[in-house]
């Protein structure tokens, strides 16, 4: 798998002074989770859905797999890639089951594939297929809505997923919940896929490398951390905080930057080695000797942290 | 005042037994008009209505069009068309399409625009193709207020098929005229009651259909 | 020559006669539908039953209900006017009834709380709030009533109808018909206008 390659992708409107998207090139590693960022206008929305050819691009040649988009048929490329918006777009007069189901019925899978296939997604988004296979879409709360989304896009097993501003119209704590499923799911499947959003915080916690657009072209495509550490122009500083230290402990965790353990007689406070640094010097502040111990999944010490460490990073 | 309802009625069914294969041939007629001046105007105004809720230079003019169409009486839009076409029962019923039009094309015209747009966007980049789309997820979404179009305009083709008679067409109309010319309510009831009696037992039929298709909101 | 330049005289005397049984019905069907609005405001279970009612009359064809009402008032006008008080129900029922439910709970009370008696309130609160709905209701009802008022030249209550059944049943005079039909429309129109007008004034920011 070759991820998705955009190759001086431009978008030109026919009565605008500028273009919309303006040569932008970068790659999109398979398995990995790309935030396309920047303010209102900059042209995410747009580059994003030339992935899927509900825009076509004026310039350029996008690239999935290894394929030219363009070389493929529309409806079939479609199919192959899950799509979740802002306003969900569930359909109103289908089942939660129908929605998720459709898309593997276009592509023809047997009936009890696709039955299977609709438990194993409402599962997986936490909701009993018992309970909601037969509910409509009136019948859910907003946070529901956009699970279905999501189970909806994944259903056909697509290897790329684009999801358009996913939680935009969701409460905050909704959204807070939302974010660790699509962690959680992102740990889980290792789809390709390409994240719009306009919520700084929201790209930080979920990317693995965040493209940030400027009135349609490409500023700085790269991992969070670099961007906090490196930021290419004042635009991307002041749009990430990056001098915002706190900020930058949030995006790195402790197993990156532990030490081996040294023999410390004192009993130590424990972290697991995925938990961010943010957290990690939070507890840091309250412990004695302002060491603490880094812990595995099964609880076996790793290695620890100290707070000058943290004051030198 | 009771009592001469209830001779009026009486007389009335007298009337029609003695009067019953003139009586079933009018049902008949004032039927055949009612429907396929419906089936036309299904035809004709749903795949209009489609088209107007895309296109907005065919929108304006045809939305105008019926709109006037609306505005002026039903009788008087059969009693305009008649001397031009002549009277007889194909005039009627050109007329009558004309009546059922106006209802039938604003509803599928509001019912397709009425989609909402996200629901659209996520079909096509879910991969669906336009048919694909229009059958699946236009159309049921669209039908009970197509529907209600539907019923709209059959009461008012019903209603208007009885005035036909004035114009020389059959149905059940020929008892109004003999009524009047005759000076005589009883036969005035023998063509009133059988078309209120119509007319409600559409409204049963379409609201039944529209309760079978609903889901919830 | 064509007919309405002939003999304006009888067509203005038939337009009378036709705002009579338009402005009439009008009346009278907002005398009985304002206060039984307001009442079935009040009483939410009957306003099913009695919208249901009025709606299976408003699908009755005009002329059916008509003769139905022949021998209880006779064929002439009385039946008309009854006719068409008949069918503005439904209409003004549901306008008054969503512009009474549009009035804010919170602005009942608080005229309550200030000591206002209910037929202060229904005056002077409800019905100016709910007066644009209204106007709304009685523009739909003049357009409908208009319409329905032509079948009324059969009953003997005379009107524009008068042009266009003379117009079929007198051979070739397809002058009246059309007379009949573009006069209908003027005054369809205008009176929708108007109510259109005293929508707007009334109305107010919300």
């Amino acid at each position: 798998m070759q991820g998705i390659v955009f190759d001086k992708v431009s978008k030109q409107y026919k009565n605008a002074a500028a273009p919309a998207v303006n040569q932008v090139s970068f790659t999109v590693d398979p398995g990995s989770l790309v935030v396309l960022l920047g303010p209102s206008g900059c042209g995410k929305t747009t580059l994003l859905k030339m992935v899927n050819r509900l825009f076509e691009p004026s310039e350029g040649t996008i690239y999935l797999d290894g394929v030219n988009i363009r070389d493929m048929e529309v409806t079939a490329l479609r199919r192959q890639i899950g799509y979740v918006i802002q306003q969900v777009g569930l359909f109103p007069h289908m089942t939660v089951a129908e929605n998720i189901a459709l898309i593997p019925s276009l592509l023809k899978w047997e009936k009890p594939r696709i039955q299977s296939r609709v438990d194993e997604l409402l599962t997986l988004i936490h909701l009993d297929p018992l309970e909601y296979r037969d509910r409509y879409p009136a019948q859910l709360s907003g946070g529901q809505q956009q699970r279905v989304g999501l189970a909806r896009a994944l259903a056909g097993d697509p290897n790329v997923l684009l999801m358009d501003e996913p939680f935009g119209a969701i409460d905050a704590i909704t959204r807070a919940s939302l974010q660790q499923e699509v962690m959680q799911l992102q740990n889980q499947l290792q789809k390709t896929v390409l994240f719009v959003t306009h919520d700084v915080e929201e790209a930080l916690l979920l990317a693995d490398k965040i493209a940030i657009l400027k009135e349609g072209a490409l500023v700085q495509y790269d991992t969070p951390w670099n961007l906090l550490t490196n930021p290419a122009d004042e635009f991307v500083r002041e749009l990430i905080n990056a001098d915002d230290r706190i900020r930058q402990l949030t995006v790195l965790k402790a197993k990156d930057v532990m030490i081996k353990p040294s023999h410390h007689e004192q009993v130590l406070k424990k972290v697991q080695q995925r938990t961010d640094l943010r957290q990690v010097l939070s507890l840091l502040l309250s412990s004695p000797n302002a060491v603490v111990a880094v812990t595995d999944s099964s609880g076996k010490v790793v290695g620890e942290i100290s707070l000058q460490q943290l004051v030198l990073e | 005042m009771f009592t001469n309802l209830i001779n009026t009625f009486v007389l009335a069914w007298q009337y029609t037994l003695s009067h019953a294969d003139e009586f079933i041939l009018a049902l008949r007629e004032h039927l055949f008009l009612v429907t396929i001046s419906m089936i036309v105007g299904i035809l004709v105004c749903v795949p209009l209505g489609i088209w107007t809720a895309r296109s907005k230079r065919i929108a304006t003019a045809a939305l105008n069009t019926v709109n006037t169409l609306r505005v002026i009486p039903s009788l008087a839009i059969l009693f305009l068309l008649i001397p031009y076409l002549g009277l007889s029962s194909t005039s009627a019923l050109i007329a009558l399409i004309v009546l059922a039009l106006p209802p039938i094309l604003i509803n599928t015209d509001a019912a397709f625009r009425g989609i909402s747009p996200a629901i659209l966007e996520a079909a096509r980049g879910m991969g669906m193709k336009p048919q694909q789309i229009l059958f699946q997820i236009e159309f049921p979404l669209a039908a009970p207020v197509i529907l209600t179009g539907i019923r709209i305009a059959a009461v008012e083709v019903i209603a208007s098929a009885t005035l036909a008679a004035f114009v020389g067409s059959g149905g059940l109309g020929i008892y109004i005229t003999r009524g009047f010319a005759l000076y005589d309510y009883s036969i005035l009831f023998v063509g009133a009651v059988p078309v209120a009696l119509l007319t409600l037992f559409s409204e049963g039929i379409i609201s039944g259909a529209q309760k079978l298709i609903q889901y919830p909101q | 020559m064509p007919y309405f330049l002939r003999y304006p005289d009888i067509i203005f005397k038939l337009t009378l006669q036709h705002l009579y049984l338009v402005l009439i019905a009008l009346s009278i069907a907002l005398i009985i539908a304002l206060p039984l609005a307001w009442f079935l405001n009040r009483h939410k279970r009957l306003s099913n039953i009695v919208m249901g009612f009025f709606g299976i009359v408003y699908t009755i064809p005009s002329i059916a209900l008509m003769i139905i009402l022949i021998p209880f008032l006779g064929l002439n006008e009385k039946s008309v006017i009854v006719a068409l008080v008949l069918y503005s129900q439904v209409i003004l029922l549901r306008n008054i009834l969503t512009g009474l439910d549009g009035i804010p709970k919170t602005t009942i009370e608080a005229a309550n709380g200030m000591g206002l008696s209910t037929w202060q309130i229904a005056w002077k609160i409800q019905l100016p709030l709910a007066l644009p709905v209204i106007l709304a209701g009685v523009r739909i009802s003049a357009v409908v009533v208009v319409a329905i008022a032509t079948i009324g030249a059969k009953f003997g209550a005379g009107g524009l109808g008068t042009l266009l059944f003379d117009g079929i049943a007198q051979a070739g005079r397809t002058d009246k018909i059309w007379t009949g039909a573009i006069i209908v429309g003027l005054v369809a129109f205008s009176l929708s206008r108007l109510a259109l007008y005293l929508e707007k004034r009334f109305s107010y920011p919300v």
